[in-house]
């Protein structure tokens, strides 16, 4: 077993740096905005000012009569000209309904922002001054903005052609759930709303549209997921696959935001057409902070005995997935029912997630990916248990934790690889000072402060397979050394800007003993990677790192074959280290003095395969991925799980409500670790974006449907001042069912974050009788349940 | 993106930047240009002119009979950058130093540009309107002096005509003062802010910002006492009459009176 791991986990001690990190510190890496193309156009879109309307008709001259215009394109037109948005992962797969979408709507708008119209300009400033000059006709509809009201009946129509506002319910439960709350000594209820907040990715999408004279599309696009784009363009416009290429240059940032799904995508691409010209756009801030994610309500019941074991548990999510669309993001409202009951042994449960449609802008994928709002709901479950019982918050954990000795372990819809939640537990608790926290809690308390001490733990899903669409849990990567022994992996799975480009060099370079230098990778580009499924999941390095170590192998194979009849000994005395071939007890070569060996005596030397140093593999974590149900009817999409625990101090002002966090630790358990540089960086990350939700981060509507979060003025984010110094660390259980071991890092620590940060402020407005679970607990918020107790 | 076809005029004089004013069909003046430019890339400002004020020599902070005279393109960081500024206006400094967006807005940003854009939520019109500045407006007219708690006139609305630039801030000194905002978070506007002041013939007050429209100067030479009375005198004078996206009247209300309370604190005994 032992020989199928990495050789690079032997490297850990000294990691190689992220590639072109220094391009990018210093402002020189190159993004989309960056890219050059001559006689570039500029689109601007016309979004609708009504969060539900039909569309009346369109009125164009004004906007064609501004200078360097050169089309305008209404919703009318485009109707007749290309097909609906495919989706991402359509509801249909798991038996909900769906409906059309238009890259710009025709006939009904859903939202505020959507794009009904799009002008062409020679400058980008003319298109959005024109844009503002196309006039369109709307008959108002009555729209629906709250996932509650929209469930009743009576209440207005997302869509006016559907009967109701559901998409879909779906349900997973185990044991019985009516007999566990019956007989159990405790039962709690508590109500938990996570807001709708998103990713915030440094740089926004964009897109660069253009046909070739010879008909080819080519798009470059800000996208996680090149390849599942192109096959959407191409099902768009009638093409073959093969007369469509999409290019993804180097992203500054994605979290989910960059699945493809969007209607500008398909709508840019018949702008260029139209006007023979290669067409830019890139997404504004406020457009990228209508892309929603998150917004759930959990009518949560927990039933336990008098040690605080769980016995039962209930929930019912309702998901405000907005207007749906085709993009994944709906899908998160079905991990986050998926993820229950989390780290914990729950014999009886029943959880259910309604995905309700409102007249807001759509989800797309947010990192957390709906995990975070399963962890929020149940770690705040068991901290009710432990208030409840007077008991400590740590040790309530450890009485549920499922067992390290009990993987692999089944739940309804998933079966967890391995772990050893309790060790990574306590040893977050030695990191974070316990001991100390609580006792410092004692003192602030009785100096008359609010002091809190928060803990969470959370399981993260990772690497997902979910046939039916293009979100699988499988990729692909070729590795091939050429006559000057240097080595170009080619893989299907795409940085976001995490780095895993560094992660999957490294894995390359160890296993054909060649130096990280020597090894390039390339990604993004589907004229030359093999089709794969991009960015999502923390899959990257788990899956095309794990298929671009199977190719790896087969490479070196040959390189071995050759090098026995170059140095004349038995392939079994071959070793290749150091970019060096050698025979055991004497001679040694360069490898690229083999790689030429190789390329110009072939044939001629008949012991020398002929065949390219090239090997193209798949890989999937095929052991675990089971959508056959067992005996017992379950199913797991996922493949492996990452989890972590988190421990967090806070100080609240009574008077403002203000919550300053004191201090922060985490340890997280992804697997096996290849570069813990990125691990590390990955992990701060998701932390930071996991304190950001659960303090300030909120995309809020009016009461008309509009949007207030339109600027990094009105929608905060932490900036570095605000989180305090985060003590990090990792506990490794490798997964037994993974190539390499490892479980995915990029996703985890988000969930936790949130958690630890909601329990924390719950337990220093305790002393007070206040309780809030109206996320975020942004000062506000927290005041209002402070005064809710204290007037 | 600017949708604008602008033209750019930077006068070397105000005389020269005023009559540009009354000849545009619709011009914007930009000071440091951190609020106005992000507003022309969003479409929210439309202008055919810019007159840029960055050479009419009004970056300059003289001291002249006791009271400062502060040009309007001095930015945050020129302000502390004034020798004796310190012992001058302690207040002034306070508030240059905590201007949010780090140094790239305090070496951009200027005390001008802030009050005439006169958004309830940030520093300078609290700190103004506590300080009783005083604002030179220069037209092709001629000039006058504004009062700055009468130059603001409500939320983003100040008391600029057409055809007026803001040359001149003039401020005299306190005794005393301290000034305290509360913000969410780092990058947040202010949601509160007080500004207090005691003057040489004791008068001690404080005054509120981001709870109303315009600031709200609260007079407690009569009160000065428990920091409770400042609470409830502060409540009770203040109305929950100014929201924006960050946060609703009703908290700014609620909080105002810790708020004032401690910018009181740092007057030290009073």
């Amino acid at each position: 077993m032992d020989l199928m791991r990495p050789r690079a986990a032997a490297t850990e001690s000294d990691p190689p740096r992220r590639r072109d990190g220094e391009l990018i510190l210093s402002g020189r890496g190159d993004y989309l905005d960056d890219v050059r193309i001559p006689g570039l156009t500029y689109a601007a879109f016309v979004r609708s000012p009504h969060p539900h309307a039909r569309v009346r008709g369109f009125r164009t001259a004004a906007a064609e009569a501004h200078s360097g215009v050169l089309r305008v394109l209404t919703g009318r037109e485009a109707a007749e000209r290309i097909g609906p948005i495919p989706h991402f992962f359509s509801p249909t797969n798991v038996g909900g309904k769906t409906t059309d979408f238009e890259c710009l709507a025709s006939t009904e708008v859903y939202y505020v922002g959507q794009p009904v119209a799009a002008v062409v300009a020679t400058d980008p400033g003319d298109a959005e001054a024109a844009a503002e000059l196309v006039e369109v006709d709307y008959d108002v509809l009555p729209p629906v903005l709250d996932a509650h009201q929209a469930l009743q009946s009576g209440a207005p129509q997302a869509f006016s052609h559907w009967d109701d506002n559901l998409v879909v319910r779906v349900a997973f439960n185990e044991g019985d759930v009516a007999e566990a709350f019956e007989s159990a000594p405790h039962v709690l209820r508590d109500r938990v709303k996570i807001q709708r907040y998103g990713t915030s990715p440094l740089e926004p999408r964009g897109y660069i549209a253009q046909w070739n004279p010879d008909g080819r599309l080519v798009v470059r696009a800000s996208t996680q997921m090149p390849h599942p784009l192109r096959s959407a363009l191409a099902a768009m416009f009638d093409l073959p696959e093969t007369a469509v290429r999409v290019i993804a240059p180097r992203l500054g940032g994605a979290f989910g935001h960059k699945f493809h799904g969007y209607p500008e995508e398909g709508a840019l691409c018949l702008l260029s057409r139209l006007v023979r010209a290669p067409v830019k756009w890139l997404e504004r801030r406020e457009d990228a902070m209508l892309v929603g994610a998150r917004e759930m309500e959990h009518d949560l019941a927990i039933a336990f005995d008098d040690e605080g074991v769980i016995l039962g548990l209930r929930d019912s999510i309702v998901c405000d997935v907005g207007a749906l669309g085709t993009s994944a993001g709906w899908g998160m409202a079905f991990v986050a029912a998926m993820t229950f009951p989390g780290p914990y042994r729950v014999p009886a449960y029943d959880v259910e997630s309604l995905v309700v449609v409102t007249n807001k802008a759509p989800w797309n994928g947010a990192r957390g990916f709906g995990k975070e709002s399963a962890c929020l709901a149940l770690e705040r479950a068991v901290d009710l248990v432990a208030a409840e019982l007077s008991l400590d918050a740590a040790e309530v954990r450890r009485r549920n934790f499922i067992p390290s000795t009990a993987f692999p372990y089944w739940t309804a819809s998933k079966r967890l690889d391995s772990g050893d939640y309790q060790a990574v537990l306590d040893k977050a608790l030695a990191l974070g000072d316990y001991p100390e926290l609580v006792e410092r809690r004692r003192q602030a308390r009785a100096a008359g402060r609010l002091a809190g001490v928060g803990i969470a733990f959370e399981l993260t899903p990772e690497g997902g397979d979910f046939p039916g669409g293009l979100a699988r849990g499988f990729d692909t990567s070729t590795v091939r050394m050429d006559p000057a022994g240097s080595v170009t992996v080619l893989t299907g799975v795409t940085s976001p800007g995490t780095g895993n480009e560094t992660a999957i060099g490294q894995l390359v370079a160890a296993e054909l003993g060649v130096s990280f230098d020597r090894v390039r990778v390339v990604q993004g580009d589907t004229d030359t990677t093999p089709y794969g499924f991009g960015n999502g999941s923390s899959r990257s390095l788990n899956l095309g790192g794990g298929a671009a170590v199977l190719a790896a192998r087969e490479v070196r194979a040959k390189l071995v074959a050759a090098a026995a009849v170059a140095l004349e000994c038995d392939p079994g005395c071959i070793a290749l280290d150091k970019d060096t071939v050698f025979r055991e007890g004497g001679a040694q070569m360069p490898i690229s003095d083999l790689a030429r060996f190789v390329y110009t005596t072939s044939i001629a030397h008949p012991a020398v395969p002929y065949q390219h140093l090239e090997a193209t593999c798949s890989y999937a974590p095929e052991q675990n991925l089971l959508h056959q149900p067992d005996s017992a009817g379950r199913t797991s999409s996922y493949p492996t799980f990452s989890n972590s625990a988190h421990v967090c101090a806070v100080e609240v002002d009574e008077h403002t409500g203000q919550v300053t966090l004191a201090s922060y630790a985490a340890v997280d358990d992804c697997g096996v670790i290849v570069n813990p540089i990125l691990v590390r960086g990955q992990l701060l990350g998701a932390i930071a974006m996991g304190i950001g939700g659960a303090l300030w981060e909120e995309a809020r509507f009016d009461d008309r449907g509009h949007p207030v979060a339109t600027s990094f003025k009105n929608y905060l984010v932490p900036r570095s001042v605000d989180l305090p110094a985060i003590r990090v660390g990792h506990h490794t259980t490798p997964s037994p069912f993974t190539l390499l071991g490892t479980k995915g890092a990029g996703e985890g620590g988000v969930a936790g974050a949130v958690a630890a940060v909601c329990n924390a402020v719950n337990d220093a407005i305790a002393p007070l009788g206040a309780r809030v679970s109206k996320m975020p607990l942004s000062a506000p918020n927290v005041l209002r349940a402070i005064r809710e107790v204290t007037k | 993106m600017i949708r604008d076809r602008l033209r750019y005029h930077a006068p070397a004089d105000v005389e020269t930047a005023c009559r540009i004013l009354g000849d545009s069909p619709s011009a914007a003046v930009i000071g440091g240009g951190t609020i106005a430019v992000p507003r022309l890339g969003r479409g929210e400002l439309r202008a055919d002119d810019i007159v840029h004020l960055s050479r009419a020599g009004l970056a300059e902070v003289v001291l002249s009979e006791g009271e400062l005279r502060i040009g309007s393109m001095v930015t945050y960081a020129g302000l502390l950058a004034t020798p004796g500024i310190e012992q001058l206006n302690p207040l002034l400094c306070t508030v240059a130093r905590g201007i949010t967006g780090g140094d790239q807005i305090r070496n951009q940003g200027t005390l001008g540009g802030s009050i005439c854009h006169a958004n309830p939520a940030s520093d300078v019109p609290t700190a103004l309107v506590a300080l009783r500045a005083r604002l030179v407006l220069h037209s092709i007219e001629g000039e006058r002096e504004v009062p700055a708690g009468e130059f603001l006139r409500g939320g983003f609305q100040a008391d600029i005509r057409p055809g007026e630039i803001l040359t001149h801030i003039l401020v005299r000194p306190v005794d005393r003062s301290g000034y305290h905002k509360f913000k969410l978070s780092e990058s947040s506007w202010p949601i509160v802010t007080a500004a207090a002041t005691l003057t040489h013939d004791r008068q001690c007050h404080v005054v509120l910002g981001g709870v109303e429209p315009v600031p709200v100067r609260i007079d407690l030479s009569q009160i000065v006492g428990t920091e409770s009375t400042i609470r409830e005198l502060v409540a009770a004078t203040v109305r929950p009459t100014w929201s924006d996206a960050l946060a609703p009247a009703e908290y700014r209300h609620l909080i105002s009176g810790e708020i004032a309370a401690r910018a009181v604190a740092q007057l030290g005994g009073v």
